[in-house]
């Protein structure tokens, strides 16, 4: 049954270092197939239409790059710049150093507003630092008000897909767990669904005193946060309750308030292939003398959490993310396997890089495997961003930490058999004549002994019958 | 060294280290790479746009026109709470009475004094008395009249821009949004919007809240099968006259 098999998966629940059982697990889950097929075909579609219909989008995403690059590096120069246009319009700017701290000063800033609800929108970030269990345990209730978001925190599990958080889930399940909340029993169908998610949040919103959001981009010149939805709860939570806490990394600060069309015309194309979003929600401070609505309080949470440890490596590059989700859609690996076997808060292709990063290169010893670095990631990758450069870059990370004598033997032996051809035709008779035992229609499937370690997870092609170096003597005589 | 300073040190750290490499960038400016404008007919390249997005522009040859269209979706909604901005091309097509003719439905105004809009002095002749807006009146809306700051052509977008008399619940609680615009408010670009409001030395900062509005509420959370209206309104018009 899906329903059960959603409901108990361990790895939905919490963030993990089992890769590989996660991966099986997940192999094995026909519902999941379906569902990662369906959203990943349909996104990438998006994604080609979105920049193949784009005049110029090539160029475009040159320049979003170039405008990060140009961030990062005066980094220091442009947080400043921003905290001091927010404190112009009278907002607040916090500082936290790892998840710990972001988590207290959220929680503070909750009661020290006398907030007893706080409704939140879709936020990377505020998964990445386990905010909600911190508000719950301060007595305070938080509501996840994306509808993918909300299903997941009454399931009590975790985003599976940056823009698609319950890709896991089939109407079936959602009915389920949605009817569990409410006390009643929900008919399967899309709609219906929906309309009961609107009901239950609208109650929310209406009685909500602080609506925590994380931003898409902010602007230092302005003190402009953005943010990109399309359901409109980005708006709710911006608009009903009277204190608006906002949560970024702080790579998501750009210069120039000119620099955000840049930004927002390759950010859905690449998400979803959609021109822009239903709704971007450009926040200027808080609501003005003589307005009806809007937060009467901003606080901004800058959050470093690993970040500056990236920041002066050659893995800055990663720090240019816009969390479209593009990459994820266009990896073979993630189409199979879903974002919860990657096992951090992030998965795909960019999880793969930034969980190593921010968590342990040791601890996730697989995830710069994951990828057959066949480049579909940067293909699509609104800001281009060289993904199997910096997993290769993992890889080599990896064995200076641990390195392994029978891989410096092994490569040393390739290196030397490549460098002498009499030995490198000679080795090639003797393999094609040991492996024969072991193949079948020109793929060995399971190899003994130390070449078991790679033919349990992949096939590897036979050796041919007549060598390339054969036949092309044959053919020029 | 407090907080704040040591979180910018390390910043400051990490910026030299990397920018060890060398190869920094400057920043690339405004240029004119990826400005699609909207050709030579902005307004039926905005309907295209709107429509592929969801959403139901209407282009109305005169004011009777609009009038009517607007007067068909509130009938066919079945409409009684109608929330209706403020604003000169308001007055012009939704003159003194209009709205409260339509029998057993119920106006308020977003103007801060309750006054403003020609409706909120007839409606007492039919006994629904004109109220300033609150929270209360938002969420119970059916309806919601705006103006717009802008369309832009390219996305097929409507731009809010926040006013003392044009909140943003207007165009957000209401499960219906009508939104009026006139020709002269099409940008062709969405790198025009930004250039418009990016801050001068005559102008310090941008509004409290632009939103760009582009097709009615979506979400694709249950199967990837389009639900709209999951929270904002599921239905949005744009009526453009001269």
């Amino acid at each position: 049954m899906p329903t059960t098999e959603h409901a108990t998966n361990p790895y939905a629940t919490h963030e993990h270092h089992d890769f590989v059982p996660a991966v099986e697990r997940a192999l094995a889950d026909a519902p999941l197939q379906v569902a990662l097929g369906r959203l990943t075909d349909t996104l990438m579609a998006g994604n080609r239409r979105g920049f193949g219909s784009f005049a110029e989008s090539s160029q475009l995403r040159d320049q979003a790059k170039a405008i990060k690059e140009h961030t990062l590096a005066h980094l220091d120069r442009y947080l400043e710049q921003l905290e001091a246009s927010i404190h112009r319009l009278g907002g607040k700017v916090h500082y936290a150093a790892d998840a710990e701290e972001a988590r207290q000063i959220i929680v503070r800033i909750a009661k020290e507003t006398n907030s007893k609800l706080v409704v939140k929108s879709k936020s990377m970030t505020t998964e990445e630092v386990h905010l909600n269990p911190a508000i719950e345990a301060a007595g305070i209730e938080v509501v996840e008000t994306d509808y993918g978001e909300f299903i997941l925190q009454i399931a009590n599990e975790r985003p599976s897909h940056l823009v698609a958080p319950a890709v896991h889930h089939t109407r079936e399940s959602i009915a389920k767990v949605l009817g569990e909340h409410v006390g009643e029993k929900l008919p399967n169908d899309p709609k219906s669904l929906a309309m009961v998610g609107r009901r239950v949040l609208r109650e929310k919103f209406r009685k909500a005193d602080m609506g925590i959001t994380g931003a898409n981009f902010a602007v230092a010149e302005t003190g402009t946060v953005v943010l990109v939805t399309n359901e409109g709860n980005g708006r709710l939570t911006t608009t009903c309750p009277r204190v608006h806490v906002a949560l970024m990394g702080i790579e998501k600060v750009i210069p120039r308030f000119t620099d955000l069309p840049v930004f927002l015309k390759i950010l859905a194309r690449g998400a979803t292939g959609q021109t822009l979003s239903v709704y971007t929600t450009v926040i200027t401070g808080t609501r003005r003398p003589g307005e009806q609505d809007g937060a009467e309080e901003f606080h901004l949470v800058l959050l470093d959490n690993g970040r500056t440890k990236v920041l002066g490596t050659p893995f800055r590059e990663s720090l240019q993310c816009i969390r479209c989700g593009a990459c994820l859609n266009a990896c073979p690996v993630y189409r199979r396997i879903g974002g919860h076997a990657y096992g951090g808060v992030y998965s795909g292709p960019i999880g793969s890089i930034l969980t190593p990063l921010y968590d342990s290169v040791t601890l996730n010893p697989h995830l710069p495997h994951a990828s057959s670095l066949c480049g579909a990631c940067q293909a699509a990758c609104p800001v281009k961003i060289n993904i199997p450069r910096m997993l290769i870059g993992l890889r080599e990370l990896q064995h200076k930490k641990k390195p392994s004598r029978l891989e410096n033997w092994a490569y040393g032996t390739w290196s030397f058999v490549l460098r002498h051809p009499w030995l490198y035709r000679a080795a090639l008779k003797v393999s094609k004549w040991l492996s024969r035992p072991f193949s079948r229609d020109g793929w060995l499937r399971k190899l003994p002994a130390a070449g078991a370690g790679w033919t349990s997870v992949r096939d590897f092609p036979a050796p041919a019958d007549r060598s390339f170096r054969d036949r092309w003597k044959e053919m020029n005589p | 060294m407090s907080t704040r300073e040591a979180f910018l040190a390390n910043v400051r750290t990490a910026v030299a280290e990397g920018n060890r490499a060398g190869n920094i960038p400057s920043h690339p400016g405004r240029s004119k790479v990826g400005y699609q404008g909207a050709g030579d007919d902005p307004v039926s390249k905005f309907c295209t746009e709107f429509t592929l997005a969801g959403g139901f522009p209407f282009v109305a040859e005169d004011d009777d026109a609009a009038w009517r269209k607007i007067e068909e979706i509130i009938r066919r909604h079945n409409t009684k709470n109608i929330v209706i901005g403020v604003g000169e091309v308001m007055d012009r097509l939704i003159p003194a009475g209009r709205l409260s003719d339509l029998v057993g439905t119920s106006i308020v105004t977003c103007s801060d004094s309750g006054e403003g809009n020609p409706n909120t002095k007839t409606d007492k002749l039919i006994n629904l008395s004109p109220r300033k807006a609150d929270k209360e009146t938002y969420f119970g809306s059916d309806l919601g009249i705006s103006t717009v700051e802008h369309l832009i052509a390219e996305t097929g977008t409507v731009v809010m821009a926040t006013r003392p008399d044009q909140p943003r619940s207007i165009s957000l609680l209401p499960p219906v949004h009508i939104a009026i615009a006139r020709r002269s408010q099409i940008l062709p670009d969405l790198f025009d919007l930004f250039d418009l409001f990016s801050p001068t030395a005559e102008t310090s900062s941008p509004p409290a809240c632009l939103t760009l509005i582009t097709g009615p509420s979506k979400t694709g959370d249950i199967e990837l099968k389009l639900v709209t209206g999951v929270h904002g309104p599921g239905e949005v018009h744009v009526i453009i006259v001269d």
